[in-house]
């Protein structure tokens, strides 16, 4: 997928966010969920971040904190939940069953930002 | 960034604010990881000012925005009874040709029409055109793939009651495209040939969100030695039950059949209450 846009994005929606505080606030380091089957390299993303934040007031010196979600199967037939080291099938790896619900790994979210006033130095 | 085409901003994009709580936490020396354990509920709501050094939690999908404008789109296609296909593959897997033999055999008694997105030339639309109905070109410039509003712009001056059928083909490309939802009915994803049996297998996530499956050019199976059962076995292995339908647009096997799942499809819909 596309990184740059992904990074483009969490800028915006974050200084949307920030936007009535960009006066007096700082963005130390913020936080997103990037789930196995979002399509999002999280090593690309973290190439990306720095060009997209590069001349944001709020949030220019961020540090990108990725949480990495693995896919997690709940087998309907077997009723296990199985978690996937690798996306190579949506079968249960127990049981082969196709009828899975994917319950966790499509995530591509924002969860979090450190802030602090500006008039303080990085902590 | 993409690797395809390290693709930019575009400018313009209004903010939207999405759908999101804040809660404010006592966090102040806030350790160089992720806690889940941050995102438990607090009662206070406060939509006011965060306070310095605290953690503002965010609950916020990254591509909502895209999200929010795709699903406007499919309201809008649900409304005025349009049944959208966004078709998505490798470049040259033969997403043209296919839809171009498509819309002339529908044309008669289906009012189609097509969007078609790539970084540069007209070319597409050219073809596509040949087959009398209406087609627009997004040029993308240097984006990879296709997003909800770039579509609805394409078609901000189409009177969708005037169509049944909208085609989007988007940018060729098995990675980038796979995030976002253009508001479309129906996910088509087609593999060639030509690409290798494991195609699907290499690129899962693009398996993973396509609705069904076009194998194209069989006619040239035998001589780049490609089994395809093997390669639909692979789609199945990947996305479990897909449909796979087996075409080549040069010599027209398949297509009748990719006809009437279509047809079949825009049959179910319309028949299905407009919520």
């Amino acid at each position: 997928m596309h990184e740059l846009t992904v990074a483009i994005q969490i800028r915006r929606a974050l200084e949307a966010e920030l936007e009535s505080d960009a006066e007096q606030l700082v963005a130390d380091a913020v936080r997103i969920q990037v789930g196995a089957l979002s399509g999002v390299v999280p090593e690309a993303l973290q190439f990306a971040w720095p060009h997209a934040i590069a001349d944001s007031p709020v949030l220019g010196s961020a540090r990108l904190d990725i949480d990495r979600i693995d896919v997690q199967l709940h087998c309907r037939p077997c009723d296990q939940v199985s978690v996937l080291s690798e996306v190579v099938s949506m079968r249960c790896p127990i049981c082969r069953s196709p009828d899975v619900e994917v319950i966790a790994g499509d995530e591509l979210d924002i969860s979090g930002v450190d802030l602090r006033d500006r008039a303080r130095g990085p902590t | 960034m993409c690797t395809d085409c390290g693709c930019g901003e575009r400018p313009g994009d209004p903010h939207d604010h999405g759908d999101h709580d804040h809660h404010e936490h006592d966090h102040h020396d806030h350790p160089e990881h992720d806690h889940p354990e941050h995102d438990h509920d607090h009662d206070h709501h406060d939509r006011g000012r965060p306070d310095p050094d605290r953690t503002l939690t965010i609950r916020r999908r990254i591509l909502q925005h895209n999200d929010d404008l795709a699903a406007q789109l499919r309201g809008e296609f649900a409304r005025e009874q349009v049944f959208v296909v966004n078709m998505v593959s490798s470049p040259g897997s033969g997403k043209t040709e296919l839809l171009r033999r498509t819309m002339t055999a529908l044309a008669p008694d289906v009012r189609v029409a097509a969007v078609t997105g790539d970084l540069a030339t007209e070319n597409d639309a050219d073809r596509l055109s040949a087959s009398g109905a209406p087609v627009r070109q997004i040029l993308t410039g240097t984006m990879c793939h296709l997003e909800a509003d770039m579509v609805a712009d394409a078609i901000a001056d189409w009177n969708l009651a005037d169509l049944d059928l909208l085609f989007i083909e988007n940018v060729g490309n098995m990675v980038c495209p796979s995030g976002f939802d253009l508001g479309e009915d129906l996910r088509v994803m087609l593999v060639a040939t030509t690409e290798g049996e494991d195609k699907p297998l290499k690129y899962p996530t693009l398996t993973l969100s396509a609705d069904v499956a076009v194998i194209s050019k069989i006619d040239l199976a035998e001589p780049v030695e490609c089994d395809v059962d093997l390669l639909a076995g692979n789609l199945d292995e990947v996305r479990p039950g897909i449909e796979v339908v087996r075409t080549s647009a040069k010599r027209g096997d398949g297509v009748d059949e990719w006809i009437d799942l279509l047809r079949s499809r825009m049959s179910a819909k319309a028949a299905a209450p407009v919520s």
